[in-house]
């Protein structure tokens, strides 16, 4: 187990520094300087040269990678070329919200889906099942934004059970949470539906496999092979999906953040783009690839933890 | 010759109480008849050999028996246990009663254990689940039964998974679960085919044994008659969902006095008619042939290592030769003939054929990999099964540079069908249409259609019944006499490559340690391996009656 996961942290390091290389040239070889983007269209090539160096823009392009990189690693991510304010505030302020909400999202859907998926299986082409698949399907056909604005009409302007968007901060951990509630549910629905999909064809995979009937010959019943037997096995693939939505949630969240007035990371991206704030782009970009990188590798634990025959050199 | 090494069962059908009485089941699986009007009957101590060809309704008689039949199954007649109708019996009932009055083992011991749970929890299992004894005696009942299947608590301990077990060591665990709480009854479904020869020995004597000591009845079921003859008290044959035989072993095999019985014991002993050829030229010749497969590293920095599957072999194969290639699973016999294909690169040493080497750059040249073909075990497998079976046979003329188009493909493709014993409308058919004999001689078919110079024959009819399977070795032979055909015939099975080949290589660790003409090394082996697997091989009686005792008489 602990050389898998060695193995595994190597393999996590390299791809960072790969990645790390990658975004600098690609956010490198984009169009538009960002000195004369910030001082406008009129600006003087003298005051633009003058915060071009002040950016550290006129340094070689090795010396600007290795010094962002050194300041990544020690957690200084640059100042904002529009705000002027460090990026790791910038961050930090919209993880507060996108963390928190990828989380919450990630939980609702799995707490929907494992179990609709299992029922669904137990019961396969009856009833219990057809109503799981239709409403899988459904899931996965709406679109969250639509999904997002019924949810308001709904539970917040004719119910008012919950705010209609924004974000009040985390001085009240519980308002916080309400008022990620109705993201959460329109974020976790599709997910839900996908998941519960994955695990129901995966379960029921594993339900013809021999074992199984091993486990009935050996007195159990339907039920004791499926939970003792056949859930365990029928996981990785369902770890793999929600590895894989993990990542997904914590920046692509965008549309939702958008309808919900929600300050988070997916936003932060898009504005930046917009006004070539390559500094926070670089940055946010590597940051997502971390978390990406770094669930992947939970995963892969994950894996090792299921299924023995992945632990150690095989 | 009769197998009298083993006292007969004492009384027979009807001396005792019954302990199974199968009373005229039929069984119909959607609207599918599987089984009709079976009649058996098992006592306590007993042996029952079930035998029969694949489809024949055997495996479905011991679901039944162990109340496991799959869903949408209609039955009618009996089914008594110790007096109980199974067929009525809720399945709570059912529960209660596999595992602890019957246990089951069956046929694939890779999949039939549960890959993320330690063998000693799945041990436990059967106990646990029927609340038999607490936790502690569970552990301790579970490790008696362990060693007693002949798992030795100091290398193979209760807390491996099943990963680590070889084939053999996981089909004891599959038994040791089965015989945990003592059944009266334990049906074993092909325990043994997946075996290599000398595991399969091993695995039936401890069957055997633990039916014997336990006082247990054992309902076996085997396509194998020589596994059959070794071990049964009774045998009843099934054809077709019926019983068409039943009675004590030694009468069954003396009589055969349906049909059926005696074309299944003609077919295990099929001799193919060779012709006596005279061999050309060299063809094959392979050299010092090395492959190593890597292995994976202990940790990021460690140094590869490999694993040598083939170490250093060398042979040739004369123009006309027909040579076997046996071994046990993992000796490297595959890996070799891969080699021979091209399609696995060396390590070192050289194989060519007609002294042209078959890698070029590391790359099969297509000049010399048209002249060799191949037959694999599982035809079904290796076919497209959306394509036509005129397409599939058509394949290999893509390794051709100015392949035959229109009326000449035409041809050829009914050439090659005609030459396996099918007919040339075959060619529009579906693959999925056929049976596994037929799907054989298709595969055959598209080996032969650019008519190579060798063929491989890869375990070619190890997956097929014993009746398809003489049929098979016929039409080789045949293709050896009317094309001079040179082959290289790959199996595990030595009665197989015994009827079918002239010289004979054993493969064992990746090194070939016996080499000889077929007979002298049937009737002289020198190596111990060689002689360990011909007397691990499940052996036919020699018949009293039935013409042609010549085969039988041999050791095989």
């Amino acid at each position: 187990m602990l050389g898998y996961a060695l193995k595994r942290l190597t393999s996590l390091a390299v791809s960072l520094l790969v990645a790390s290389l990658v975004i600098f040239l690609v956010v490198e070889v984009a169009p538009g300087d960002p000195a004369s983007y910030m001082l406008g269209m009129n600006a003087q090539p003298d005051t633009v040269a003058a915060l071009r160096s002040e950016l550290g823009l006129d340094l070689p392009k090795w010396q600007r990678y290795l010094s962002w990189l050194g300041g990544m690693l020690s957690g200084d991510f640059g100042t904002s070329y529009t705000y002027r304010t460090p990026v790791a505030e910038m961050v930090a302020e919209r993880i507060a919200v996108s963390l928190p909400l990828a989380l919450y999202a990630l939980g609702l859907s799995t707490l929907i889906a494992l179990p609709a998926g299992i029922y669904a299986a137990a019961r396969r082409g009856r009833a219990g099942d057809a109503g799981v698949i239709g409403a899988t399907q459904l899931g996965i056909a709406i679109p969250n934004f639509w999904f997002a604005m019924l949810l308001v009409l709904l539970f917040a302007l004719k119910l008012r059970w919950f705010s209609a968007g924004g974000f009040p901060g985390w001085e009240q951990p519980l308002v916080a949470l309400k008022s990620l509630t109705l993201p959460a549910v329109a974020l976790a629905l599709p997910q839900a539906a996908i998941l519960a999909r994955v695990m129901r064809s995966s379960l029921i995979d594993i339900l013809s496999e021999d074992f199984i009937r091993t486990a009935r010959a050996k007195g159990l019943s339907r039920r004791q092979a499926l939970w003792r037997h056949g859930l365990r096995n029928a996981l990785i693939p369902v770890l793999t999906i929600l590895g894989l939505q993990f990542s997904f949630l914590l920046a692509g969240a965008i549309i939702i953040e958008q309808v919900f007035f929600l300050p988070g990371l997916g936003r932060l991206i898009f504005q930046s783009i917009t006004q070539r704030d390559l500094i926070v782009v670089e940055s946010v970009v590597m940051l997502l690839v971390f978390a990406v990188i770094a669930v992947n590798f939970l995963t892969d634990m994950a894996y090792a933890l299921v299924d023995p025959r992945l632990r150690g050199a095989r | 010759m009769i197998p009298s090494s083993r006292p007969e069962y004492p009384g027979g059908p009807g001396a005792t109480q019954a302990l199974l009485q199968v009373d005229r089941l039929s069984l119909s699986i959607s609207g599918t008849d599987i089984l009709q009007e079976v009649s058996l009957t098992l006592a306590q101590g007993e042996i029952l050999a079930l035998t029969g060809e694949s489809g024949s309704g055997k495996s479905m008689t011991a679901l039944a028996a162990i109340g496991l039949l799959p869903e949408g199954a209609a039955t009618s007649g009996r089914l008594l246990l110790s007096g109980r109708d199974l067929l009525t019996l809720p399945e709570r009932d059912l529960c209660a009663l596999r595992g602890r009055e019957v246990g089951m083992v069956f046929q694939e011991p890779m999949t039939a254990l549960n890959p993320v749970q330690r063998i000693g929890d799945q041990v436990m299992e059967t106990i646990l689940v029927h609340r038999a004894m607490g936790r502690d005696a569970a552990r301790a009942r579970a490790a008696e039964v362990m060693a007693r299947v002949g798992l030795d608590p100091e290398r193979i301990p209760p807390t491996r998974y099943p990963h680590e077990l070889s084939g053999g060591q996981r089909q004891r665990v599959g038994i040791a679960m089965a015989i945990a709480l003592r059944p009266k009854l334990l049906i074993a479904d092909e325990p043994t085919t997946a075996l290599d020869v000398t595991t399969q020995a091993q695995i039936l004597e401890l069957l055997t044994g633990l039916v014997r000591e336990e006082g247990m009845a054992m309902l076996m079921i085997t396509h194998d008659l020589a596994v059959v003859a070794g071990m049964a008290d009774r045998i009843a044959v099934m054809k077709a969902g019926r019983i068409v035989e039943q009675g004590r072993t030694a009468q069954v095999l003396a009589e055969q006095r349906h049909q059926y019985t005696r074309q299944l014991f003609e077919a295990s002993r099929h001799q193919a008619p060779l012709v006596p050829v005279s061999p050309g030229e060299t063809q094959l010749s392979v050299r010092e042939a090395v492959r190593d497969y890597p292995l994976p590293r202990k940790h990021p920095f460690a140094p590869r290592r490999a694993f040598r599957a083939v170490k250093g072999v060398s042979f040739d194969i004369r123009r006309g030769e027909r040579v076997g290639l046996v071994g046990e699973s993992g000796c490297g016999k595959s890996t070799l003939s891969r080699a021979i294909l091209g399609l696995e690169p060396l390590q070192a040493g050289q194989i060519s054929l007609d002294g042209k080497p078959i890698l070029s750059h590391g790359r099969p040249d297509p000049e010399i990999r048209r002249r060799v073909q191949v037959v694999f075990q599982d035809p079904y497998g290796s076919f497209n099964p959306r394509h036509s079976v005129g397409r599939i046979i058509a394949e290999p003329f893509h390794l051709l540079p100015d392949p035959p188009k229109g009326a000449a493909r035409q041809a050829a493709i009914a050439g090659a069908l005609s030459a396996v014993g099918l007919k040339p409308e075959h060619a529009e058919a579906p693959i999925h249409a056929f049976s596994g004999g037929q799907r054989q001689r298709i595969a055959i078919a598209r080996a032969l259609i650019i008519e190579p110079e060798l063929v491989i024959f890869d375990e070619a009819v190890s997956a097929l019944d014993v009746r398809v399977r003489a049929q098979i070795l016929d039409l080789v032979a045949e293709l050896s006499r009317t094309r001079g055909l040179s082959y290289l015939f790959v199996s595990h099975d030595l009665s197989v490559v015994r009827s079918i080949t002239d010289r004979l290589l054993v493969m064992r660790d990746g090194e070939i340690v016996e080499r000889g003409d077929t007979s002298d090394v049937f009737d002289n082996p020198r190596h111990w391996y060689t002689k360990s697997l011909m007397e691990a091989a499940p052996k036919l009686p020699a018949l009293a009656m039935g013409g042609d005792d010549d085969a039988g008489g041999k050791p095989l």
